[in-house]
């Protein structure tokens, strides 16, 4: 096969999910494309970045990937290369409020060292928004895989790939604008 | 002779959990010390090993350090402030900044089609555990639409008044939200959410203003 040709599989096999959680492990794309496969993704890499989009690399516990046995346990992602705009925000059916609650569960588990009590994460939301939409919003986290756990909630796979948890703090941290909801 | 010691420096660097509760300069001094005297090909072993153990104390005290000096070692105190104190929209617009979500198209594969297969595999064994002829499916539609319509009035009686949405349908909701969503799709009623509580509640008239899809969480 030629390279260009497992590029594009590569674009494939990262862009049609076939689990029942997106992302696949570097061991099924060494399968698919060989054992060079890490330089095939870095090329395809290259050509997302045309349009905007980036193969986002991760191991289990939401790191980079440092060793070629790493790679091989990792999952790979297609995501975007920069932040979206509103207009694709409103698209994909992400209302404000629930940005911003995603916002809030993230930096305090976070601040909080890497878990936080469910309670807490609630009582805070519900300052902002009812608190039946607070319960059914952790929920709706948890199971697309923002959040993780019960009584005390972790940050999920999801936020690992998608959210820039250091950014973010500092965002939080930095906002000087304040104003109540 | 200095082989007990040895192993004890080895314990000390491997169980203890806070790297910081390791006094490395004093067992360091203490190897040292060791070295010139130990004698037997263990000894140099144990040796090598304990010095190899106080570097992992002193990798392990960097790594600490470097977190507590990281971003992510803030005070919680002072973020939970910030969260609190900052609007919806500023703390979606936090989100957006730091945000890249993934991309993923769906498509049919064998999972799904799997998937597919056990779901109509399922619908089978259940159309032949109810053999019924076109014309008794009829009847019962008939019958069900009648018993429908006498709870859609009873229902619609129920309502005299504004009332909150999730408190009416409370005692059976499933039940109680689909026959709330027939009426209000007929027009017999409507319902209101109040943009700032998002509070929903029913109202015994029919709209006057745009009609619009609602969706609720019913549970």
């Amino acid at each position: 096969m030629e390279i260009q040709d497992k590029v594009k599989r590569a674009a494939h096999i990262l862009m049609l999910r076939s689990h029942s959680k997106p992302g696949v492990r570097g061991w099924e794309l060494r399968r698919a494309l060989g054992d060079e496969y890490i330089k095939i993704i870095y090329l395809l890499d290259k050509e997302l970045s045309d349009i905007g989009l980036r193969v986002a690399i991760k191991t289990e516990k939401g790191d980079e990937p440092s060793s070629k046995d790493d790679y091989d346990d990792s999952f790979f992602f297609v995501t975007f290369r920069s932040p979206p705009d509103w207009p694709e925000i409103r698209g994909s059916g992400w209302r404000i409020d629930e940005l911003a609650a995603l916002a809030v569960s993230i930096s305090l588990i976070a601040g909080r060292g890497g878990k936080a009590r469910y309670e807490e994460i609630l009582d805070v939301l519900t300052k902002k928004i009812p608190e039946r939409r607070a319960r059914a919003l952790i929920t709706r986290f948890i199971k697309q895989g923002y959040l993780s756990g019960e009584d005390e909630l972790e940050l999920g796979w999801r936020t690992f790939v998608e959210v820039d948890v250091k950014g973010l703090l500092k965002t939080v941290i930095g906002a000087s604008k304040q104003s109540t909801s | 002779m200095y082989r007990d010691e040895l192993i004890r420096i080895l314990q000390i660097c491997r169980e203890q959990e806070d790297p910081f509760k390791v006094n490395v300069i004093d067992l360091l001094d203490r190897i040292r010390k060791i070295f010139p005297l130990i004698k037997t090909e263990e000894e140099i072993n144990l040796d090598l090993e304990a010095l190899l153990s106080l570097s992992d104390v002193i990798l392990k005290q960097e790594d600490v350090l470097e977190h507590r000096t990281s971003l992510l070692y803030v005070d919680a105190l002072l973020i939970l402030l910030k969260l609190e104190r900052m609007s919806l929209k500023d703390l979606a617009e936090s989100l957006r900044r730091n945000w890249r979500p993934i991309v993923e198209a769906r498509g049919i594969n064998p999972n799904f089609l799997s998937t597919a297969l056990d779901y109509w595999g399922s619908k089978e064994l259940l159309g032949k555990e109810i053999s019924t002829s076109p014309e008794r499916e009829a009847e019962i539609s008939v019958e069900l639409s009648e018993e429908l319509e006498k709870e859609l009035k009873r229902i619609r009686e129920e309502i005299k008044e504004e009332v909150d949405y999730h408190e009416f349908i409370r005692m059976d909701p499933l039940r109680r939200a689909y026959l709330i969503s027939i009426l209000a799709t007929r027009g017999d009623i409507s319902l209101r959410k109040d943009p700032i509580t998002e509070r929903i509640t029913i109202v015994p008239s029919p709209s006057t203003g745009e009609k619009v899809s609602m969706v609720i969480e019913v549970i």
